[in-house]
């Protein structure tokens, strides 16, 4: 999926409201620009999936919560 | 100099001599705000009902008397109750009663808070994707508890965390209806009825706890529940209100009637008590159903009556009672409706400045007054020790 395609995806999700969509879409934008090596910018999106996660009770929050850990951007 | 903005002596004195507490009581900002905090923060106030959260993260919003609270399900057998304020902005975290699925997130800078008040995430606090900083102890931000209990159904809260512990604070009453420590089940939405009622909050306290104005006001009782069939019940400092003798249990017309609480003595075959529990919570205990009403001051001049009806059974279980639980509904509306033109009324009654708070009739008005004389000598005691200080 390009970062285009990723970020028509999530912008359809905010207009939703749809929290676990989010949570899931920012996760894998996260990932993706911290595997690009953009730490900064991917712990930005991984804050955000991490948020959207926790608030819609999904298990892929302590995924986000572990990449932060691992940069020291979460405790 | 603090400025006098009321005068409760006179309610201080025995009952033959005492008069009501006065007008500014009813009507006056200030001593709305006195009251609040010496009143109802100070002492264990009922808020809710423990199925307003019925799910594990359900959460319900409560401003009560202008604070915030904010009632949660932690677990199926916890509810928590906090300041409905996020440790950050101040911003108000929940304005919608619903369930958060495990997080509750403040709507402005989104930090994230357990359902056990935990503080989780500071996002962005320490710059974009930055969520620490070494001066946010997150063990020291999580949401502000208020002390809570659940006392027949009724989620009570210390605002200031100044009383007693509930159980003892409630000794007196727990012990006098000890047989009803039972479980109570809510008998659904048609069981819950709210009255807006434009008096302020004391006068529905006051009606409640005597039964001199059952002839007058609830004329439909004359004809099995006379007057001299009531007595009154008094604990000064606690409570007070009213009992009958002659409870009549409502009947379908096949003869069904709601099972009753399971082992009550032969009292309570035909007895059954009134009991206004200071300050805001209105009980009622009887052998087949109980019934709370909570009184949620909206200021001087207006109360929200939360009228809620409980059962020994569990409605979802037993279908067969619905429609009699609808009746049952329905007469206690159609009761609790008849009082409203009277405390209404006694609030434009205080807007006379030469009304000098009442005159008790000491045979029939000793509960009412047990009610007056607390309240003012809490304001009393209050006052003095501001004045000490």
């Amino acid at each position: 999926m390009t970062t285009e395609c990723l970020n028509s995806k999530i912008m359809q999700a905010h207009k939703a409201s749809d929290v676990d969509l989010l949570g899931q879409l920012y996760l894998k934008a996260g990932r993706f620009f911290v595997g690009e090596g953009n730490i900064d910018h991917g712990c930005f999106l991984l804050t955000t999936a991490y948020v959207f996660c926790l608030e819609a009770g999904l298990a892929e929050a302590e995924d986000a919560r572990a990449i932060l850990k691992q940069y020291g951007r979460e405790d | 100099m603090n400025e006098i903005i009321s005068d409760v002596s006179a309610t201080l004195k025995p009952i033959s001599q005492a008069r009501g507490l006065p007008n500014e009581h009813y009507i006056n900002d200030a001593v709305f705000e006195e009251e609040k905090r010496v009143v109802l923060f100070d002492n264990w106030a009922g808020i809710g009902i423990g199925s307003d959260v019925p799910n594990v993260g359900d959460v319900f919003p409560v401003e009560f008397a202008g604070m915030p609270l904010l009632v949660v399900r932690e677990t199926e057998k916890k509810v928590s109750v906090y300041q409905n304020t996020c440790r950050h902005r101040g911003m108000i975290l929940i304005e919608k009663a619903g369930n958060v699925r495990g997080t509750i997130r403040c709507p402005y800078h989104s930090w994230c808070y357990g359902l056990n008040g935990k503080l989780r995430s500071t996002p962005h606090a320490g710059g974009p994707g930055r969520n620490l900083d070494k001066s946010l102890d997150k063990e020291k931000l999580g949401l502000i508890e208020i002390k809570s209990y659940i006392y027949r159904e009724v989620i009570f809260v210390n605002i200031s965390g100044n009383a007693p512990p509930f159980r003892k604070y409630a000794s007196k009453l727990i012990n006098r209806w000890q047989e009803h420590d039972k479980p109570l089940y809510h008998g659904g939405a048609e069981s819950a009825f709210p009255f807006d009622v434009a008096c302020n909050w004391k006068l529905a306290v006051e009606n409640y706890c005597e039964s001199y104005h059952l002839p007058w006001i609830h004329p439909g009782l004359n004809s099995y529940s006379r007057l001299e069939d009531h007595y009154h019940i008094e604990e000064p400092g606690h409570f007070s209100g009213q009992g009958t003798k002659v409870y009549r249990q409502i009947e379908a017309d096949n003869g069904l009637k709601f099972p009753d609480f399971e082992g009550l003595s032969n009292f309570w075959n035909t007895g059954a008590e009134y009991v206004a529990f200071f300050p805001n919570v209105l009980f009622a205990a009887q052998r087949d159903h109980a019934y709370a009403i909570i009184l949620l001051p909206q200021g001087p001049n207006r109360t929200i009556e939360r009228n809620e009806i409980f059962y020994s059974f569990n409605p979802g279980d037993r279908p067969e009672f619905q429609e009699l639980i609808r009746e049952n509904a329905e007469l206690w509306k159609g009761v609790l409706s008849e009082d409203i033109f009277v405390i209404e009324g006694m609030q434009k009654g205080r807007k006379g400045v030469h009304f000098d708070g009442g005159k008790f009739a000491p045979v029939m008005d000793s509960p009412t007054f047990v009610f007056h004389e607390w309240i003012a000598e809490k304001i009393d005691q209050s006052r003095c020790s501001n004045s000490t200080k």
